[in-house]
C-alpha cells in the first residue's frame, strides 16, 4: 500500500513538473490568436496525469512484494555494462567493445549460477572494467548497498580473484563466442551496406 | 474483394516475400519460445532488419513474426508450462497436462498447431470480407471521431487491464502520451521538453521506447528471476498426427472459438489473452460428462484457447488496417513500424497502398500455412534452442536490442536513454504497472494531438458543434462507460461485467491450487 501511494506521489510530482515545464514552451507570434497551440496538448496531458496519479494515491492497490533481496546485483551490473558499452562503442570501435560487452555479460550471468553472495567476485571485476563516473549517478537509486560497494572495488584485488573464479577454459570459450558474434555481426552489417564506421579500432581518424 | 485478394497474392507471391514470411515465422517462433519474451519484443527486435525493405515486405515479415511468436509461445506453454505470452496462459491449462501426464507432447503440439491454423484461417476470411467495408465506413469519419476513437482505444486498454490495475494502466497511458510530446512540434515548429539537447529534437524514437520497455526490460527481468532457460525438454520426434475422430471432436470447438476470438480481437484493448480465457471458459461450460476433465489434458481445452488467440491476433489487425488505430501493444508497434516506413496509416491505406493492405492480409494466411507445414515438423529442432543456457541468452538479447537502436541513429546517447528507460520500466514492472498502455499512448500521442487540433480548428473551438453528431455522442458514451468500468464492475459485479474477472480468477486459483 505504502509503495503504491509512494509511486502515486512520484507520478504526481512528475506530471506537475511536466505541466510546469509545458508553460516554458516557446510560442510564436501568431500562437496567441490560435485556439490550439503547442502548449495545449501537453497541458491536457498534465491535467489527466495529475488526476490519474491522485487516484492512484487515493486508491492504492496492494502489490505482492516481489522477492528482490539479493537479486538486484546481477541486473545492476548488466545495466552498468550496457552503459559502459554505450560510452565505449565510439572510442573503442564496434568489434572490440561488443566482444568485451558480451564476454563480461556472459561471465556475470555465469557467476549467478551459484547462490547470491557465494561468488560475487567475478561480477565485481566486470563492473570496474567498464564503469566510469556517470554510472554511479544513473544507478544510485537502483542499486542496493551491496552492489554500490562492488562498484568501488579496486581493479587490483579483483583481477586476482577472477583468475581463480573461472577456469581458463571457460573464459576462453566465452571470449571466443563473444568475438565470433561481434565479427559475424560486423561482417553481416557491412555486407548489408550498413557502415558501422567504427571498424575494429578507431585508429585512422583523429 | 477478389481483385484485392489477387493483388495480395501477386504481392506476396514473389520469392523475396515468401522467404520473408518463412523467415518471419521462424524467427518469431524462436523468440516467442523463449520464456519471458513476447510478440512485442519479437517484433521490436526484428524491425531494424525491415528498414531496408519495401513497406509491404516489411509488414509481411513483421506479421509473420507476430504469428510465429504466438505459435512459439504456445509451444513453450505446452512443453515446459512457461507461457512466454499472456495470450497463451490458457493454452498451458490443458496443453501441459496433455504433454506430460498423458505423455502425448506430439499430439498436444499438433492440436495446438491445427487449432491455431484453423483459428487464423477463419479469422483471415472474416477479415478479408469485412475490412474493405469497414475502411469505406471509416472514410466518413471526421477528425473529432478519430480523436474519440483513439481515446476510446486507450480507455478500453485500461478498462481491460487486470483487476486492480486500472488506475495504474491510466497513469501509464498518460506517461506514454507525455513522452510522445518530447521533441519538435511540427505544426508550430517549436521544441518541447527537449531541455536544449540536440539528441531530443527529433523526439524519442518509438523503437527505442519499445526496446527499452519490452525487450531490454524483459531481459533484465529474466536476470532478476534468473531463470536459466536450460531446463531439459523432451523433444517429441513422432506422433505429430491426430486421428480423424479427434479432429471431428475439436472441429465445432475450433469454429466457435475462432469466431469468438476474432470479434474479441477486433475490440481495442481486449485481444488474445481475454479471447483465449473466454473461449476456454465457454468450452468448459459446454463439456460433456465422460470426457477427460478440463485441466487434465482435455483436447478441447487446448484447441479452444489456441484457436481463439490466433483468431484474436488476426482480429486485432482490423482496427489497425481500417482505421489506423492500434488496439493492443503489438499492433501499436506494427503501427509504429508503418509510420517509420513513411506510410500514412488510416482508412486511406486501403485506397493509397492497396498492396500493403492486401499483402498483409494474404500473408497472414500464408503465415498460418507455413506455421503448420514448416514449423510444426521443425519444432523438435527449434525446441533445442530453448536449451541455450541463460548466461548466453540475456547478453545477446541486450546486444541485439541495443544494436537495433544504434544502427538507426549511430548515437550513443540513444543507448543511454534506452538503458535509463529500461531501468524505469523494470521498476514499474516490479510494481505491476502494465507496459502496453505506455507504448500505446506513446504511439497514439502524435495522432491524438493532430486530430484534436484539426477538429477544434474546423469547429472554431466550439465544443457544442463537436458534440452534435450522433457518431460522436455514441463514442463519448462508450469512453465514459469504459472509464467508469471499475465503478460499474463493482455495481453489477455478479452480472455481465463481473463474469469475466470471476472466470479468470477462478481459473487462475484452480490452477494455483493444483
Amino acid at each position: 500500500m505504502i509503495t503504491a501511494r509512494l509511486t502515486g506521489i512520484i507520478f504526481l510530482g512528475l506530471f506537475i513538473a511536466y505541466g510546469y515545464q509545458a508553460q516554458e514552451i516557446q510560442l510564436d507570434f501568431w500562437a496567441s490568436a490560435e485556439l490550439f497551440d503547442a502548449r495545449t496538448f501537453p497541458e491536457l496531458i498534465a491535467i489527466a496525469g495529475v488526476l490519474c496519479s491522485t487516484l492512484l494515491i487515493i486508491f492504492p492497490t496492494a502489490v505482492p512484494a516481489p522477492e528482490l533481496k539479493g537479486r538486484l546485483l546481477r541486473p545492476a551490473i548488466l545495466i552498468a555494462l550496457m552503459l559502459g558499452y554505450s560510452f565505449l562503442i565510439e572510442p573503442l570501435g564496434f568489434i572490440a567493445s561488443t566482444a568485451l560487452f558480451l564476454t563480461l555479460g556472459f561471465m556475470v550471468l555465469e557467476s549467478g549460477a551459484t547462490k547470491e553472495g557465494d561468488k560475487p567476485e567475478t561480477t565485481r571485476e566486470v563492473t570496474t572494467a567498464t564503469s566510469n563516473e556517470n554510472l554511479n549517478e544513473n544507478l544510485d537509486e537502483n542499486l542496493d548497498e551491496n552492489s554500490k560497494e562492488s562498484l568501488k572495488q579496486t581493479p587490483n584485488e579483483i583481477t586476482a580473484v577472477v583468475a581463480g573464479a573461472s577456469t581458463a577454459k571457460n573464459i576462453i570459450k566465452k571470449v571466443s563466442i563473444a568475438i565470433a558474434v561481434s565479427v559475424i555481426f560486423y561482417a553481416l552489417m557491412t555486407w548489408l551496406g550498413i557502415h558501422l564506421e567504427l571498424g575494429i579500432l578507431r585508429l585512422n581518424d583523429a | 474483394m477478389l481483385e484485392g485478394i489477387y493483388l495480395g497474392l501477386v504481392t506476396v507471391a514473389t520469392w523475396q516475400n515468401i522467404m520473408l514470411v518463412i523467415a518471419g515465422c521462424a524467427a518469431g517462433t524462436i523468440i516467442g519460445m523463449l520464456p519471458g519474451l513476447g510478440p512485442i519484443s519479437a517484433i521490436a527486435l526484428m524491425i531494424p532488419i525491415t528498414y531496408g525493405f519495401e513497406p509491404s515486405s516489411g509488414m509481411i515479415l513483421l506479421a509473420g513474426v507476430y504469428y510465429g511468436a504466438i505459435f512459439g509461445g504456445s509451444t513453450s506453454s505446452i512443453l515446459i508450462n512457461a507461457p512466454g505470452v499472456a495470450g497463451t496462459v490458457a493454452t498451458a491449462f490443458d496443453g501441459y497436462p496433455m504433454a506430460t501426464t498423458q505423455g502425448q507432447p506430439g499430439k498436444a503440439l499438433a492440436t495446438a498447431a491445427y487449432s491455431s491454423f484453423a483459428g487464423g484461417t477463419i479469422a483471415a476470411i472474416i477479415l478479408m470480407a469485412a475490412a474493405p467495408y469497414l475502411s469505406g465506413l471509416a472514410l466518413s469519419f471526421q477528425s473529432i471521431d478519430y480523436f474519440l476513437m483513439m481515446v476510446l482505444g486507450l480507455s478500453l486498454v485500461t478498462a481491460f487491464a487486470a483487476k486492480g490495475e486500472f488506475i495504474k494502466a491510466m497513469v501509464m497511458t498518460c506517461l506514454g502520451l507525455a513522452l510522445a510530446t518530447v521533441g519538435t512540434d511540427l505544426t508550430a515548429g517549436v521544441q518541447r521538453f527537449t531541455f536544449g539537447r540536440m539528441d531530443l529534437i527529433d523526439g524519442i524514437s518509438f523503437l527505442l521506447l519499445a526496446m527499452g520497455t519490452f525487450a531490454l526490460s524483459e531481459a533484465l527481468m529474466m536476470a532478476i528471476r534468473h531463470t536459466s532457460a536450460s531446463e531439459p525438454i523432451r523433444i517429441p520426434r513422432t506422433g505429430l498426427n491426430l486421428d480423424l475422430n479427434e479432429l471431428k471432436s475439436i472441429f465445432p470447438t475450433i469454429t466457435r472459438a475462432s469466431i469468438l476470438g476474432f470479434f474479441i480481437g477486433v475490440l481495442p484493448g481486449a485481444g488474445a489473452t481475454i479471447a483465449s480465457f473466454l473461449a476456454y471458459g465457454a468450452e468448459k461450460n459446454l463439456s460433456k460428462p465422460g470426457e477427460i476433465p478440463f485441466g487434465e489434458g482435455n483436447i478441447k481445452g487446448l484447441a479452444a484457447p489456441e484457436a481463439a488467440n490466433n483468431a484474436a491476433c488476426t482480429g486485432s489487425f482490423v482496427p489497425l488496417l481500417t482505421l489506423g488505430i492500434p488496439g493492443s501493444g503489438t499492433t501499436a508497434i506494427l503501427l509504429g513500424a508503418l509510420i517509420a516506413y513513411g506510410v500514412q496509416p488510416g482508412p486511406q491505406l486501403y485506397v493509397n497502398e492497396p498492396e500493403i493492405f492486401w499483402g498483409v492480409l494474404v500473408s497472414m494466411y500464408f503465415g498460418n500455412l507455413f506455421l503448420l507445414f514448416l514449423n510444426l515438423p521443425l519444432i523438435p529442432y527449434l525446441a533445442r534452442l530453448l536449451a541455450i543456457p541463460g548466461p548466453y541468452l540475456i547478453p545477446l538479447i541486450m546486444f541485439f536490442s541495443m544494436m537495433g537502436v544504434y544502427l538507426i541513429s549511430f548515437n550513443p546517447f540513444d543507448l543511454q536513454m534506452m538503458v535509463v528507460i529500461a531501468i524505469v520500466a523494470v521498476g514499474l514492472r516490479l510494481l505491476s504497472f502494465p507496459m502496453a498502455p505506455l507504448l500505446l499512448g506513446f504511439i497514439l500521442g502524435g495522432m491524438l494531438e493532430d486530430n484534436l487540433r484539426r477538429a477544434l480548428t474546423v469547429s472554431d473551438g466550439d465544443w457544442q458543434y463537436v458534440l452534435e453528431r450522433p457518431v460522436t455522442i455514441i463514442l463519448v458514451v462508450c469512453i465514459v462507460t469504459a472509464l467508469l468500468s471499475p465503478v460499474l464492475r463493482g455495481l453489477v459485479s455478479t452480472r455481465v461485467s463481473g463474469m469475466f474477472s470471476t472466470l479468470v480468477s477462478k481459473l487462475v486459483s484452480e490452477r494455483a491450487s493444483r
